[in-house]
């Protein structure tokens, strides 16, 4: 579903941060020292920390990213997971690092590692994202009065494959926030503005609330707060949802 | 959306004969079934198919003791026969026994879903069915029976897998070893010769049981009814996304869908006679429980991880005091 590949730099991890939302780098910064209550910290295993996160075991991460890219969805995913980061295989896998001449290796791989250092550094203390999307809505079910936002459906998986990992992104409460409830007579105008076979986008607001660990890339388990659909033509928006918590 | 995968048959050597013992042994239930004890020897001898029955069966007990809360007074009736999702495996294995005499339950290891199980068995079905009769038979007898199963191959003769007045079932289940508990389940009944009900009073009963149904579809002869349900138990009527998503399976033979986008789905098949479309020869009718299946496979693949993860960890612990330094 997102085709964001490639390892990207700090400096465009910072910008990805960047969204109106977004915290700046101070904020990031003092996130990071929040979450200091790592598995590490407290001496925990890696194995033992996802029993451990449940409801509320991120509660005091109150960083948001909005729309990052792959790699920093490997680095948060490794940040949540409370694993060590595997930065110098990722070091000596990354091009850059591989063809370079021999000469300036060391001096490459420097550059490199302080660039995934920075990188896992900056999403300490994330604990919100805000992701666009298409919404793959469905057309109005009269039966219940409502739209399926099939994006957010319990199936629904978000994947970001970087650095030869594959994190998976899923909607815990997707069951009941992928109903968008509208009385028949909105839905006509709403059906009418998105037109036969059109695309709407999603702008959705979500909490982290879990994450579990996996050979080749984990599962991050989020839970949706708030959504925005417009239709990709014009531009209208079709409706703000705001889920009760 | 998981599928269920056919890993190959296996020739089911290890038929339920245990008798007795406890209903939650793990180990025992795997070997036998559910119940009882994994026999000392296998069986040998002829036998009544009354005699193999209670070598198998062992001390059943009727009407089954159901320990899983009742199903709530608004959700879906979602049973066959009184088997329904959520039931435990030894629950479910008691119940189907207890729908006749000879019916016998043998642990289905030739079909389930491909996970990762981390070396430990995970039982995930068991098939049900009358016994017969065991005949032992001397090397001609049996040279003869293969003879004449290839020439009816040959000769592309119709091999019924089932006789009038027999049932069979197949109920799938899953979690970590010992906690199995039912997902789908699905029965199959031929009726009796001579004793054949009418389509039309098949249907209704299944109309009477089931309420109204979400897809009624009649093609060949057949009649097929479905009642689908989405994860929040609402009907899952025409004009909904998942209408044409979220299908069930009525046969036991047949595999299974699982998405967590779907909730309780009930199947049915009624199959006429050959001779009198009005008369029902079988029936079929199968329920899975969709999201709930998804989300017991999900959760026991992570507790098959966690334990594995744990077991690491102590090795590696273990190592740190008591394994030997290399000799360099």
């Amino acid at each position: 579903m997102r085709g964001w590949l490639g390892l990207v730099a700090a400096l465009l991890l910072v910008q990805g941060c960047g969204g109106p939302k977004a915290p700046d780098s101070a904020s990031g910064q003092a996130a990071g020292t929040a979450s200091a209550d790592t598995a590490q910290a407290r001496g925990e295993s890696a194995a033992a920390r996802p029993a451990a996160a449940g409801q509320g075991a991120f509660a005091n991460r109150t960083g948001e990213l909005v729309n990052p890219d792959n790699s920093t969805m490997v680095f948060l995913y490794y940040d949540l997971a409370g694993i060590p980061p595997p930065i110098d295989d990722w070091v000596e896998k990354d091009s850059r690092v591989q063809y370079v001449p021999a000469i300036e290796k060391a001096a490459k791989r420097a550059e490199v590692k302080a660039e995934l250092e920075s990188g896992v550094a900056a999403v300490r203390g994330i604990g919100a994202l805000r992701l666009s999307m298409n919404a793959n809505l469905s057309d109005y079910d009269p039966s219940y009065g409502e739209f399926m936002v099939r994006a957010l459906a319990p199936s629904s998986v978000v994947e970001f494959p970087a650095m030869g990992q594959k994190v998976s992104l899923k909607f815990s409460n997707g069951r009941t926030a992928q109903i968008w409830k509208v009385p028949a007579a909105e839905a006509q105008q709403i059906r009418d503005k998105i037109g036969y076979g059109g695309n709407v986008s999603l702008d959705v607001g979500l909490r982290i609330t879990g994450v579990l660990p996996a050979p080749g890339g984990g599962t991050i388990s989020t839970e949706v707060i708030d959504y925005e659909l417009r239709d990709n033509r014009s531009g209208a928006m079709l409706g703000r949802i705001q889920l009760t918590q | 959306m998981r599928f269920l995968n056919w890993t190959g048959l296996v020739l089911l050597t290890a038929l339920l004969a245990a008798c007795g013992g406890s209903k939650d042994s793990a180990s025992g239930g795997a070997a036998s079934g559910g119940f009882g004890n994994t026999p000392k020897s296998a069986p040998s001898g002829n036998a009544t198919a009354e005699e193999v029955a209670e070598e198998a069966r062992g001390d059943v007990d009727c009407p089954a003791d159901i320990g899983t809360p009742a199903r709530a007074a608004s959700a879906p009736v979602d049973d066959v026969v009184g088997v329904r999702p959520g039931m435990t495996y030894e629950e479910a294995a008691n119940v189907v026994m207890c729908t006749g005499d000879l019916m016998v339950v043998t642990a289905d290891n030739s079909r389930g879903f491909n996970m990762q199980t981390y070396g430990q068995t995970i039982r995930q079905g068991f098939n049900a069915r009358p016994a017969k009769p065991r005949i032992e038979k001397t090397s001609k007898q049996i040279m003869q029976e293969m003879q004449d199963d290839m020439i009816a191959r040959g000769g592309n003769a119709v091999r019924q897998d089932m006789q009038p007045g027999e049932s069979k079932w197949y109920v799938g289940t899953m979690g970590l070893p010992g906690q199995e508990r039912v997902i789908n389940a699905a029965r199959e009944e031929w009726f009796a010769e001579g004793r054949n009900p009418t389509m039309a009073s098949v249907e209704q009963a299944l109309l009477k049981k089931y309420g109204t149904p979400t897809r009624n579809q009649k093609s060949g002869g057949n009649i097929y009814l479905s009642w689908a349900y989405d994860p929040l138990s609402r009907p899952i009527t025409e004009t909904s996304p998942l209408f044409n998503q979220c299908s069930g399976n009525a046969s036991p033979d047949g595999g299974v869908n699982l998405s967590p986008d779907c909730g309780i789905v009930v199947a049915a098949q009624v199959v006429p006679t050959t001779d009198n479309p009005d008369l029902a020869r079988y029936m079929q009718v199968g329920v899975v429980n969709q999201a709930g299946g998804y989300e017991a496979i999900t959760a026991t693949e992570q507790a098959l991880q966690q334990q594995d993860n744990e077991r690491k960890a102590k090795q590696v612990e273990e190592a740190g005091k008591n394994a030997d330094a290399p000799q360099l």
